[in-house]
């Protein structure tokens, strides 16, 4: 298994699927440019400012409490719901930059031909998860339409379902545009945009 | 039971062959809940696992992942190596076998900042290289002790690995980060024991004592970054910050050395390193969602309660089940990393534990202490896989030359199963 930070922690960055985490986890360093279409970056730049926002709010709450003794109800909450829905997008884009955490070391002794089919059988099988976990999505922003977060009463609950699946979505072409290029023989998808660590691409 | 102990199988096959942790764990999550509802197709699976996906992630404590990704990989990126190995050589420069011993304690310190061995392995391991290859020692000492010195990343806090048992078990994350200090340190002591003993056999160089004038200016170089775990666990400590707290005042921390003191990076560089940690903060909230959902549709099953019934049948002594664990852990722990092994198996054998009235953070640090020994051995070893770039060796002669260190290694873990209060003493007295 191998890495990509800490680590980021112990495996290696997934070619078909990618690193090794040993606690500190996978190294996903800078992302070559002209790998995401301009969709897909307005959407990594509102994920990013999300996960920025979430390191900002977690920091005023420290400020607020230990600094200036003003009691704050609303950066924990608020740190929560960014987290939660940057982590939701920040998935399906570890996907694209081949950065989820594989156990390669039977894979990689593998024929290449026997490598390239069973990586469409794992995309096969991460699409039925992604099937799965979209239903389940789905459902529970039916459920929890009429319900709202206590400190932002604005903010439906559902809306985060809706994110989740919009996130799924994202996760769903990723994973269909790899199968067809492997299908067709070419190059895994995001390794055809340029992505990934060359050491440790399948 | 027998369909969810194969599903406990089949979730390990997947891993071995290849599928991505994450997915796998989904993938057999959803499935077991729907043999939970008698039915794959039942709605109220995909809805139960989609909940707990979302719940696991609902929590302040997680987010002290982010921020100890971000505080190593700012560290990392912010020239904090050289300044630490370069002030810990100057100290023991006059000691027989001395790069030896600086390799060791450089990787203590830094460990108290990053907690990844991967990255004190390729980080600091290329500093330690060079430099232990320019005095003349020997590459397969080296690189020996370069590898199993890495090992006390993971262990010593903050340690993402810690973190991750805290949340599936529910136990408090400051017990758990002041219980792995005195392990921690045993590792070190007892690597140096073994890098003496090599020094002395072998003749290897030492230097002339360092001069004041020497010393003063590498600890004025080395001094703030090694603060960081004294702001982490003394924040902790003494009740000022929570342990995600701590974790984005050490972060921030981290930032600041970097822009403004040491001026290793700009704002767009500060920026580039946020966007790393997102995405490995994502693969690592993959696993935790989809383990943890995995774990709670096992426990529904009731499947940990019937091995503990097994293990019950085969004793009962705490210490006699945390040897067949600790061997269960090693195996484990040669096929998986870590940090996804603790998510998978805490809560299958929480409950164990919990029947055999055992200590759950020694519990913890033993598990996460054994299954770190497979970043060292084949066929994963995640760090000789990092390593052999950095050292010029091959994979098997890396593995050959850390089998005394996981020799230690396990000597540590028994002493440390055996004497509870080594784990626990600490906690104990200070919190």
């Amino acid at each position: 298994m191998t890495a990509g930070p800490d680590q980021p922690e112990d495996a290696r960055p997934d070619a078909a699927h990618p690193p090794a985490l040993d606690s500190g986890g996978p190294a996903a360093d800078d992302t070559p440019a002209g790998l995401y279409t301009l969709p897909e970056r307005l959407l990594f730049a509102v994920t990013l400012a999300m996960f920025t926002a979430m390191i900002g709010a977690t920091l005023a709450q420290i400020l607020f409490r230990y600094f200036l003794q003003i009691p704050v109800t609303w950066t924990e909450e608020a740190a929560r719901a960014l987290f939660v829905m940057a982590m939701l997008m920040g998935m399906a884009f570890a996907y694209r930059e081949r950065q989820h955490v594989i156990v390669d070391f039977l894979f990689v002794k593998l024929p290449a031909p026997l490598q390239r089919w069973l990586g469409v059988v794992f995309n096969l099988l991460i699409l039925v998860f992604l099937g799965f976990w979209a239903r389940g999505a789905l459902r529970l922003a039916e459920i929890n339409w009429g319900s709202s977060l206590i400190t932002v009463p604005f903010f439906r609950v559902a809306y985060f379902y809706i994110w989740e699946l919009l996130a799924i979505a994202l996760f769903f072409l990723y994973v269909l545009l790899d199968t067809a290029a492997r299908v067709a023989g070419r190059a895994p998808y995001a390794e055809a945009a340029g992505a990934g660590d060359s050491e440790t691409r399948r | 039971m027998t369909l969810y102990l194969l599903l406990t199988l089949l979730l390990i096959g997947l891993i071995v062959i290849g599928l991505p942790v994450g997915f796998a764990a989904g993938l057999t999550a959803f499935l077991g809940a729907g043999l939970f509802f008698g039915d794959l197709l039942d709605p109220r699976a995909a809805t139960m696992i989609a909940r707990l996906a979302l719940d696991k992630m609902d929590s302040f404590l997680l987010l002290a992942v982010p921020f100890f990704l971000l505080a190593g990989r700012l560290m990392n990126n912010g020239g904090v190596t050289e300044r630490i190995f370069g002030f810990v050589s100057l100290l023991v420069r006059p000691v027989r076998g001395g790069l030896g011993h600086a390799n060791v304690l450089a990787s203590v310190m830094f460990a108290g900042m990053s907690g990844s061995a991967t990255a004190d392995a390729v980080g600091l391991g290329q500093i330690e290289m060079r430099a232990m290859l320019s005095q003349g020692y020997d590459r397969r000492f080296s690189a020996g002790v370069t590898a199993a010195s890495s090992l006390i990343g993971p262990i010593l806090p903050p340690s993402i690995a810690l973190v991750a048992y805290a949340i599936q078990a529910e136990v408090s994350v400051a017990r758990i980060f002041f219980a792995a200090v005195v392990p921690a340190l045993m590792l070190a002591l007892a690597y140096m024991s073994y890098v003496t003993w090599r020094a002395r056999r072998e003749g290897m160089p030492k230097g002339p004592r360092a001069s004041l004038a020497e010393i003063l200016p590498a600890f004025r170089l080395a001094i703030l970054p090694v603060l960081t775990p004294f702001i982490i666990m003394g924040g902790i400590y003494f009740g000022i910050f929570t342990p995600t707290e701590a974790a984005a005042v050490a972060a921030l921390y981290s930032a600041l050395l970097g822009l403004l003191i040491y001026r290793a990076y700009g704002l767009s560089g500060l920026l580039q390193q946020i966007r790393g940690t997102m995405i490995d903060t994502a693969v690592v909230m993959l696993i935790i969602v989809f383990t943890s959902a995995f774990g709670v549709v096992m426990i529904r099953a009731e499947l940990p309660a019937a091995l503990a019934g097994f293990f019950a049948s085969l004793t009962d002594s705490g210490t006699v089940l945390m040897l067949l664990l600790t061997l269960l852990w090693l195996i484990v722990g040669c096929f998986m990393a870590q940090t996804p092994a603790i998510l998978i198996l805490t809560p299958i054998l929480l409950p164990i534990a919990e029947q055999f009235d055992l200590d759950l953070i020694h519990f913890g640090i033993v598990m996460t202490l054994t299954l770190t020994l497979g970043l060292l051995t084949p066929p994963v070893g995640m760090v000789l896989y990092a390593l052999t770039r950095v050292t010029g060796l091959r994979f098997e002669q890396l593995a050959r030359t850390v089998v005394p260190y996981l020799f230690l290694t396990v000597v540590v873990i028994l002493l440390l199963i055996l004497f509870q209060p080594l784990v626990t003493a600490l906690p104990e007295a200070l919190l």
